[in-house]
């Protein structure tokens, strides 16, 4: 312990008995109070888990539910977006441009697979029999709606894009007077065709070709 | 000073407190405080998370709780949880308005499944301190990080469980009903605590960064939050690569999304059509009984013969026990009643019942006063091949014993050769394939 942590400590016990208590407890009484309230019914509810058949595997999902976020699905995604950023850093050199770029895919990207995050059971069909025999109708056309939903995203996403890019080419290319410049808005983006043009290229097609492909194979799956 | 700020004060953890002889985690990876490095993190992200999800957990809870009392679980053996608390819902489900449990519980599925992004978003605000460092600086630090524990755990088990329940994968090797019930009051202990301690934090940082600037700032504008003076914002920030309104947008797109496919199940019409993904957004066809089926008769064993012409209904309970055929029941009056089908698994179908009422089969039995109902269905095991109703529901004038749907007959699969349908009653107490109804005087 420093000179100054004494010093503070033995100030913190000088108040008496309510400083003490603050020094060995870590805070005030009536965050023991609160804390103890909250445990008590948690705990309630925990001493309740016990009783019921197959408590431990209703633990070990509580456990695992934390863990698996945590330690797991949280790299997981942050190392995704990483690589996505690299990625893009590498194809369009100016920052604007290429965060313009990023965003218009990452996005739409980020609600597909939060659909196949909660519907998954639906959309890969984990458990076809349990599925049919409860409700009477077979699990067929889930697979193809999240592929058109996700198709739907990307060409929204991309119509975006394009419309910024040209207000983005025009404001730059024309700074005329008809359009007053916006308190907030983005400095002009250089195109992103000047610089990483093939990468850009190569890019789009390969989106296009996605959702062309997600859309044939959505129209076919849903029977539409 | 405001009140929340008086509370601040009184449960805020003191920093200077004795230390114990925790051995803390080495000084690497994620356990350095600069691994972190977005810029978006910060008190003000957090809060203002937090601040939308609070309502959405609250919704939840609430329709959670009220579910479980639709149930009547202090009736026969409708309570499948067991615990002391049963005693606390003291009231009866009422039957009016008829919609009332099909928002109740839409409600819930609506809330649940639209606080999923904002939920993994305020996770992601705050991971930097899972890994903060001394793990343990008091006991009081000790018992808020063991609570958080159950806080996220909880949430992540309610969510999932909830989520997965829903579309009929059952992986659990637990009874979800309890699992989830008794996992809500592990959650809404640990989320008490948690408000108790974080509204003062979440007060003051919106007072002094304004609960709603920050979303006027573009990513040119947007800055790092103080590392000195707000302790999730990261010591080395990178470049911003979206700003906060940007990443809030997103989840609340990816919330609306949730909210229209939920919320689409229970709709009318061809708005229905809209819940493209979810469980019970898949049309039947255009028949009188082309609607959602919760639980086909083979899944329940229910077979031709025991539906067929020996089919009898018994009615006890009275001074004189009844055993009626279809053709009498068919011969009773009728009553025709337009009502939900609305399932604890947050989804609605409405249709056009005929049958008898409720309150003239009890007559028959030679019970005058106000009575509940033991209804006992032809399946046999399951926790919902019998419910109990109360008084109020046995009362009501657009309970019935449906014999028809739509104009024709049930079909086996909507509980041929007849079902209770009561007003705003929880689905799986609408019993199919109905065997015997046993009155209660009370």
């Amino acid at each position: 312990m420093s000179e100054t942590d004494r010093k503070h400590g033995q100030a913190e016990i000088g108040e008496g008995g309510l400083g003490r208590f603050r020094y060995e407890y870590g805070a005030q009484p009536l965050h023991l109070i609160a804390v103890a309230v909250s445990l008590l019914l948690s705990g309630y509810g925990l001493l309740r888990i016990t009783e019921l058949p197959g408590a431990g595997r209703i633990f070990l999902w509580l456990l695992v539910a934390a863990l698996l976020h945590d330690l797991v699905a949280l790299p997981l995604y942050s190392a995704l977006l990483r690589i996505a950023h690299g990625a893009a850093g590498r194809a369009i050199e100016s920052r604007g441009a290429m965060l313009l770029a990023l965003n218009h895919v990452r996005i739409p990207a980020a609600i597909s697979a939060l659909l196949l995050l909660v519907y998954f059971p639906l959309i890969l069909r984990i458990d076809p029999e349990s599925y049919e025999a409860t409700t009477g109708i077979g699990l067929d056309p889930y697979l193809g709606r999240w592929l058109l939903i996700s198709a739907a995203l990307f060409l929204g996403s991309g119509v975006i894009y394009a419309l910024r890019l040209r207000r983005a080419g025009s404001e730059s290319g024309a700074p005329s007077a008809a359009a007053p410049p916006r308190e907030d808005a983005a400095p002009p983006a250089p195109l992103p065709w000047r610089i990483g043009g093939k990468l850009v290229l190569a890019g789009s097609a390969l989106a296009i070709l996605w959702v062309a492909a997600a859309l044939v194979v959505g129209l076919l799956d849903s029977g539409l | 000073m405001s009140g929340l700020e008086k509370l601040g004060d009184l449960v805020q953890e003191s920093e200077d407190a004795r230390k114990p002889p925790v051995p803390s985690p080495p000084h690497v990876g994620p356990f350095r405080r600069d691994f972190w490095r977005s810029p978006l993190r910060g008190r003000w992200l957090t809060a203002f998370l937090g601040s939308t999800l609070l309502p959405f957990l609250v919704i939840a809870a609430l329709t959670g709780f009220l579910s479980h009392a639709a149930y009547d679980p202090r009736l026969g053996s409708n309570d499948l949880t067991g615990g002391f608390e049963t005693n606390l819902y003291f009231f009866d489900w009422p039957t009016s308005p008829t919609w009332l449990y099909s928002l109740t519980q839409s409600l819930h599925l609506i809330a649940g499944f639209a606080a999923i992004p904002i939920l993994l978003a305020k996770l992601w605000s705050v991971i930097p301190r899972l890994f903060e460092r001394p793990a343990a600086r008091s006991i009081a630090h000790s018992l808020e990080r063991l609570s958080l524990l159950l806080l996220v755990g909880s949430a992540l088990f309610l969510f999932a469980t909830g989520v997965i329940n829903v579309q009929y994968w059952l992986p659990f090797g637990f009874s979800f009903l309890s699992a989830h019930y008794y996992a809500a009051l592990v959650f809404v202990g640990a989320l008490a605590l948690h408000l108790t301690l974080k509204l003062p934090i979440v007060a003051s940082t919106f007072s002094r960064e304004g609960a709603f600037r920050p979303l006027g700032e573009g990513i040119e504008r947007m800055r790092a939050a103080d590392p000195e003076v707000d302790t999730l914002a990261p010591t080395a920030p990178a470049e911003p690569t979206i700003s906060r309104r940007g990443l809030i947008g997103a989840v609340g797109l990816g919330s609306l999304g949730l909210l229209v496919m939920t919320a689409g199940q229970n709709l009318l019409g061809g708005i229905r059509e809209i819940a493209l993904l979810s469980p019970r957004g898949q049309s039947y066809g255009d028949g009188p009984t082309d609607f959602q089926v919760n639980k086909t008769a083979s899944l329940a064993g229910i077979t031709e013969e025991q539906t067929g012409a020996s089919w009898r209904l018994m009615i006890a309970g009275g001074p004189r026990e009844v055993i009626v055929s279809r053709e009498e029941l068919l011969r009773m009056a009728q009553r025709t009643e337009r009502l939900p089908i609305a399932c604890v698994e947050g989804w609605t179908t409405w249709q056009t019942w005929t049958g008898v009422r409720l309150g003239d089969l009890a007559r028959m039995a030679g019970i005058e006063g106000d009575a509940e109902v033991l209804v006992e269905s032809l399946q046999e095991g399951g926790a919902f091949s019998q419910a109990t109703l109360n008084p109020g529901a046995v009362a009501d004038e657009q309970s019935l014993l449906a014999l028809k749907v739509n104009g024709v007959d049930l079909s086996l699969d909507h509980g041929y050769p007849a079902r209770v349908i009561v007003p705003a009653l929880p689905g799986v107490h609408n019993t199919k394939w109905v065997r015997k109804m046993t009155f209660t005087e009370v």
